[in-house]
């Protein structure tokens, strides 16, 4: 099956058998003729089977919310949902890409941190630039203090490992 | 147009025996396709899962719109070479939508050998960027390879249409504006590596793909130094530092998607705009082919009820009729696509040559393309026909037809022995695409004619040389000569070779006409002019 | 006295629903707002708004000082809390009669008594409102168990110091009382420290049963009529409805006297509900009085066509009830449900998230009470209910039909609520039956959850998702019209 969703947490599949005479979408096993008719708005007005089904839709990030006959049903697509860069992406250290001084730190060692959470600042040719981390994880080591200058490829601040590794 | 009026008695045995062999023989085909493009020692396979890779005919599908056509071309490439060490000759072609656009796809198939390059792995290639250059095809490179295959270096090195082939053809489709894209799965390795390289995008997989000019065990050999694959030409040092890739995929799955999405950033072709009406399924049942096609390769048929069950409506609107009556000519719909038809009734006449030359000439003014149904044995022989000029109007025939400006398409539907095979654009003339169908055969003339006529050599030499050979002798003799050349005339041997695009079911034949011309529309055509015809 | 200005200290749906009648009455609204709420209805709808200050946004809409100085800067006669918030805050009230600003609702001293559970309780057992049978546990044993056998049965053991369940104790009959004390005193010594225990009549299946008073505060008081409320998830209010369906008149007729005699006694001035629960055997006990309007307040006026707020501004002002009781004739049915941003499917989760498409329900006896409007982001700052939607019919069942109606008509996109679950529950047999208690959402969880969708529908849905996504768009209708005829074909 090509596309994957979500309906309500329940996995659905979803595939294109045929597109003439009419679009045929299978859905999970059956086999289902679609076509639309142009409508309004937040409004759709489709002909599954012969049948009209007029409802409305909504996306939010990336979700999708259908209402159809009274009932209001959240979909979200999976089958572009790609693992994190598998132990790629740099590992534990995180380097400078050019020579600097540090401004500020904004975190100590031990810190729990997020994803893109903001580590340091640093300055380099005359620009001020955020150093994030590049996963969630704990500091294990903090390379450089406040006003101290670093070389291209220094390693400026460590991670602990992550789970599992 | 008029329906063709079919004279087929499908009751009659005749029918009956054609169409039981033909079945058997098509039966034996697609066995004999669906090993070579799935049947591999578990432990290929074993080896391909345990590196997380898919088989490359799952990428494929993976790679490929939902619900839409794919025509793979050669499917039986090498099947008859090293001995059968590298089935479909190690890789897959074939013209497919991905995203909406048609593209050629190139895909090495790493369970045949680690997906080395044999000698007509590269010529499969090379053919494939041909057609994408003719046909301003974009293309998708699958790249999984363990690089040319050594033994054979002398065949896959240094000549002018061998590797080197390759990559000037990817400059070429660059310079044209065609575009590439390479999803690097495995290795490229050598002049491997330049196919990511030279394609206009590419993607690489973290961990299994890899790009270098020479793998760890040359780097090894040169200089000592021991890496691995990864930290030597692996996704990160590509897409980070060097940046000779440009997308990092995390998954096969992931650099599919990735894939497929920039594929959709490519602007749709502007087609050459061929009147199109809507398509209809011929009104004859394609299934009769079976039945029309000879059981053996002297027998004949008459064309026209193979073209009834292969276009529009079996409608045909044939140009004169009565005149040059071994060459059928006509104007037809396929897919609803105006095309001109030249089928063989016979062998070619003075008077057939130059109707077929004429009929090019008004399919050339009229901007229609070609489709060329051979079941030639040559020319007409003997003084009568050379002292009308049957050499001349054969050589007109060619002019016309290698001049051409609209493209051109080949289905040897049975016999294709002789000049006959020039005038009916053999391989040689730049069709577009070239099939055949498991019962054809080609050569330069027919297996009997042609044991005979090697026998005659023979005897004279021996009779030369004061031997008089008994008639069991000649027997053998005869039997020696007639089964090597059936071998080499064979379909599969031709196919095996790549001297033609695949062999096709009869009844796939719409179908992948249909596609082939889809693909040709991708091209504007050519400037027209002919050279001199000899009067 | 009418006043020309009032100003409304709360949000959302009842802000807007009495901003709404103060704009039928000609009277100026004052709306107060946290910077959070800037661009909320309420603020709109009325005649003018003053920004109050606050680091989290509740914080804003309790800061009394603020709201007063604000009624002052706008020249506000009078204050009308709503529900919730500061409604129910004695000081508050006193610093606003203080003020000089006229306080919707009852003097703060009957704000007090009515807000001590104790007190409140004592005060209805002396003005003969019956009240759950409930006895604090002696120490010594023979004296305990009968206290606890005069109760009745079946009973609860209960912790004096605790909660949760632990040190409580199902009795059903006299034999087990010796044990159950013991057990429950035991386990309460050892997880709370104090061994005192209560005992308590468990009431199985109780309904929620309501009155609405409203007093003129000189020792009038009318009752208008009772409501249900036994549809209740963790005693959340869900669905409420006038009258209490298949109450006999003359216990009807008990339960609101007991009300008014309550009312009464407490010289009550403006609005308030008593709050009773009723057993199946027909016994009916008083639990809390709420000094305030309620959540529920529009079936009652449903269904005896009044604005209960128009009432309320009348007796504030001095004005007085303005009617008898025998002016007062129920007709009719209505059914409210509340709309909560909500995920039933996920054990009721509170929801955020931006309404992004709204269309309300319009037909016969429709009425919807909402605070909403379309790109309105909700978030966790406030209570999750977002709206009601209430139905009266002339009959019960023509009320949960109009209901049920407009629930599957209403389209609310963008925040999960719990509006299918509520369509369940008005097309559940029990429901339409009458037959409810405070278990019954409980007890038919099951039988509410939302069922598999049918194939073809399913097939709708998802198709209807997945034409929103570009690249499906592209494959689906950008194939070159060969390919497309051709359709799945290998050679």
């Amino acid at each position: 099956m090509a596309y994957s969703y979500t309906l309500d947490g329940r996995p659905v599949a979803l595939d294109i058998r045929h597109r003439q005479p009419a679009l045929g979408l299978a859905v999970g096993d059956a086999v289902f003729d679609v076509t639309e008719t142009p409508a309004e708005g937040a409004a759709f007005d489709l002909v599954v089977d012969g049948r009209v089904r007029r409802g409305w839709r909504h996306i939010v990030g990336q979700d999708i919310h259908v209402r159809l006959d009274g009932r209001t049903y959240v979909l979200r697509r999976t089958d572009l949902d790609f693992a994190e860069g598998a132990g790629g992406a740099g590992g534990n250290d995180i380097r400078s890409d050019m020579p600097g001084t540090t401004i500020a730190l904004h975190v100590a060692v031990g810190d729990t941190v997020d994803e893109g959470q903001r580590l340091l600042t640093i300055e380099s040719m005359k620009l001020q630039m955020t150093i994030s981390a590049h996963r969630a994880g704990r500091i294990a080591a903090l390379h450089v203090e406040a006003n101290a200058t670093f070389e291209r490829g220094a390693v400026l601040v460590s991670l602990a490992p992550a789970e599992g590794e | 147009m008029g329906v063709i009026r079919s004279a087929i008695d499908t009751g009659s045995e005749e029918f009956r025996q054609r169409y039981a062999f033909n079945r058997k023989l098509v039966g034996s085909f697609r066995e004999r396709q669906e090993a070579a493009r799935s049947a591999r020692p578990a432990r290929d396979i074993d080896r391909l899962r345990q590196h997380g890779k898919m088989l490359p005919r799952e990428r494929l599908e993976k790679l490929l719109d939902p619900g839409t056509p794919f025509l793979e071309l050669s499917s039986l490439a090498g099947n008859m070479a090293y001995g059968g060490e590298a089935p479909g000759a190690s890789c897959i072609t074939g013209i497919g939508i991905v995203s909406g656009r048609e593209v050629m796809i190139h895909a090495d198939d790493a369970s045949v050998k680690g997906g080395a390059w044999y000698p007509l792995t590269v010529k499969k290639i090379v053919r494939c960027l041909e057609i994408a250059l003719e046909n301003r095809l974009p293309v998708v490179h699958l790249c999984d390879s363990a690089g040319g295959f050594l033994q054979l270096q002398s065949e896959v090195f240094p000549d002018k249409h061998m590797a080197g082939r390759i990559f000037r053809n990817q400059s070429l489709l660059s310079k044209a504006g065609v575009k590439q894209l390479a999803l690097v799965f495995g290795h490229c390795t050598a002049g491997g590596a330049y196919i990511p390289a030279l394609s206009d995008y590419n993607v690489i997989v973290r961990g299994t793909g890899a790009v270098f000019l020479a793998g760890p065990p040359l780097v090894k050999a040169a200089t000592g130094a021991i890496v691995s694959a990864d930290d030597l030409g692996g996704c990160d040092l590509h897409t980070r530092t060097s940046g000779t890739c440009d997308y990092p995929a995390a998954s096969e799955d992931e650099a599919i998607a990735i894939g497929r999405d920039i594929v959709a950033q490519w602007e749709r072709p502007r087609k050459t705009i061929l009147e199109r009406d809507t398509p209809e399924a011929p009104l004859y049942d394609p299934d009769e082919l079976y039945g029309i096609i000879p059981d053996g390769i002297k027998k004949g048929y008459d064309s026209r009820e193979v073209i009834a069950r292969l276009v529009d409506g079996s409608r045909f609107h044939e140009y004169q009729p009565a005149y040059g009556t071994t060459l059928i000519c006509g104007y037809a719909n396929l897919w609803g696509y105006r095309v001109g038809i030249l089928a063989n009734n016979g062998v070619l006449f003075n008077d057939s040559a130059l109707k077929g030359a004429h009929f090019i000439e008004l399919c050339n003014q009229n901007n229609t393309p070609l489709i060329f149904l051979q079941n030639i044995t040559g020319y007409m022989v003997g003084r009568e026909y050379e002292a009308a000029g049957i050499t001349k109007d054969g050589a007109k025939m060619i002019m016309a037809q290698t001049c051409s400006h609209v493209p051109k398409f080949t289905v040897m539907c049975h016999a294709s022995f002789g000049a006959g095979n020039y005038g009916m654009c053999g391989r040689a003339f730049d069709g577009r695409f070239l099939f055949t169908w498991p019962n054809h055969q080609i050569g330069v003339m027919g297996g009997e004619q042609a044991a005979n006529t090697l026998l005659e050599v023979k005897l004279r030499q021996l009779e030369r040389n004061g031997i008089e050979p008994s008639a069991d002798d000649l027997r053998r003799l005869r039997e020696e000569t007639l089964r090597a050349y059936d071998d080499q005339v064979s379909a599969y041997y031709s196919t095996s070779e790549l001297w033609d695009d695949g062999i096709l079911d009869p009844v796939d034949t719409r179908n992948a006409l249909g596609i082939a011309l889809s693909a040709s529309l991708n091209a504007p055509f050519a400037q027209p002019g002919y050279g001199v015809f000899r009067f | 006295m009418a006043f020309t200005t009032v100003l409304v200290a709360n949000r959302g749906e009842i802000a807007c629903r009495i901003i709404r009648t103060l704009k039928s009455l000609g009277i100026a609204s004052v709306a107060v707002y946290h910077h959070d709420d800037r661009r909320a209805p309420h603020v709109a709808l009325a005649d003018r708004a003053v920004e109050l200050t606050g680091a989290v946004p509740v914080q804003a809409y309790l800061d009394a000082g603020q709201i007063i100085a604000a009624c002052k800067a706008t020249g506000a006669q009078a204050l009308h809390p709503g529900y919730g918030f500061l409604s129910e805050n004695a000081d508050f009230a006193e610093a606003v009669t203080a003020a000089g600003i006229a306080f919707v609702g009852p003097d703060a001293a009957v704000i007090r008594l009515m807000g001590d559970k104790i007190r409140s309780r004592r005060f209805a057992a002396e003005h003969g409102v019956p009240i759950a049978p409930s006895v604090i546990l002696g120490e010594d044993r023979e004296a305990a168990i009968a206290q606890a056998r005069d109760i009745g049965f079946p009973l609860l053991i209960k912790a004096s110091a605790g909660g949760g369940g632990k040190g409580m104790k199902i009795v059903r009959a006299e034999a087990e009382l010796a044990d159950s004390i013991a057990t429950a005193t035991a386990e309460a010594q050892r997880y709370f420290g104090d061994g005192r225990v209560y005992a308590e009549r468990l009431i199985e299946r109780p309904r929620h049963i309501e009155v609405q008073v409203l007093g003129d505060g000189q020792g009038q008081v009318l009752h208008l009529y009772d409501r249900e409320c036994s549809l209740q998830r963790r005693y959340q209010k869900i669905v409420e409805e006038a009258p209490a369906p298949g109450l006999p008149e003359a216990l009807r007729n008990e339960i609101c006297d007991a009300a008014v005699r309550l009312a009464t006694a407490a010289r009550y001035r403006n609005a308030g509900t008593v709050e009773f629960i009723l057993t199946p055997q027909g016994e009916f006990y008083f639990l809390e009085m709420n000094t305030r309007l309620q959540v529920e307040h529009p079936v009652t006026e449903m269904i005896l066509g009044i604005d209960l707020v128009a009432l309320q501004l009348r007796v504030a002002g001095g004005e007085g009830l303005g009617m008898a009781q025998g002016d007062l004739r129920p007709r009719g049915h209505a059914i409210e449900c509340r709309i909560c941003a909500e995920e039933p499917g996920r054990d009721f989760r509170p929801a955020t998230g931006r309404i992004g498409v709204l269309r309300l329900p319009a037909g016969d006896g429709v009425r919807f009470d909402g605070g909403i409007t379309e790109g309105q982001a909700v978030t966790p700052a406030f209570d999750s209910m977002l709206a009601k939607l209430v139905a009266y019919g002339a009959t019960r069942d023509e009320a949960a039909r109009r209901l049920a109606d407009a629930l599957d008509q209403m389209v609310l996109l963008g925040v999960p609520t719990n509006a299918d679950y509520l369509g369940r529950i008005l097309h559940h047999d029990e429901f339409l039956a009458g037959r409810l208690h405070t278990g019954f959402l409980a007890d038919h969880a099951a039988a509410l959850a939302a069922p598999e969708p049918d194939p073809a529908t399913m097939a709708a849905v998802v198709a209807a998702a997945a034409l929103t996504q570009t690249d499906f768009r592209n494959v689906a209708y950008g194939v070159p019209a060969l390919h497309a005829a051709i359709g799945h074909w290998r050679n």
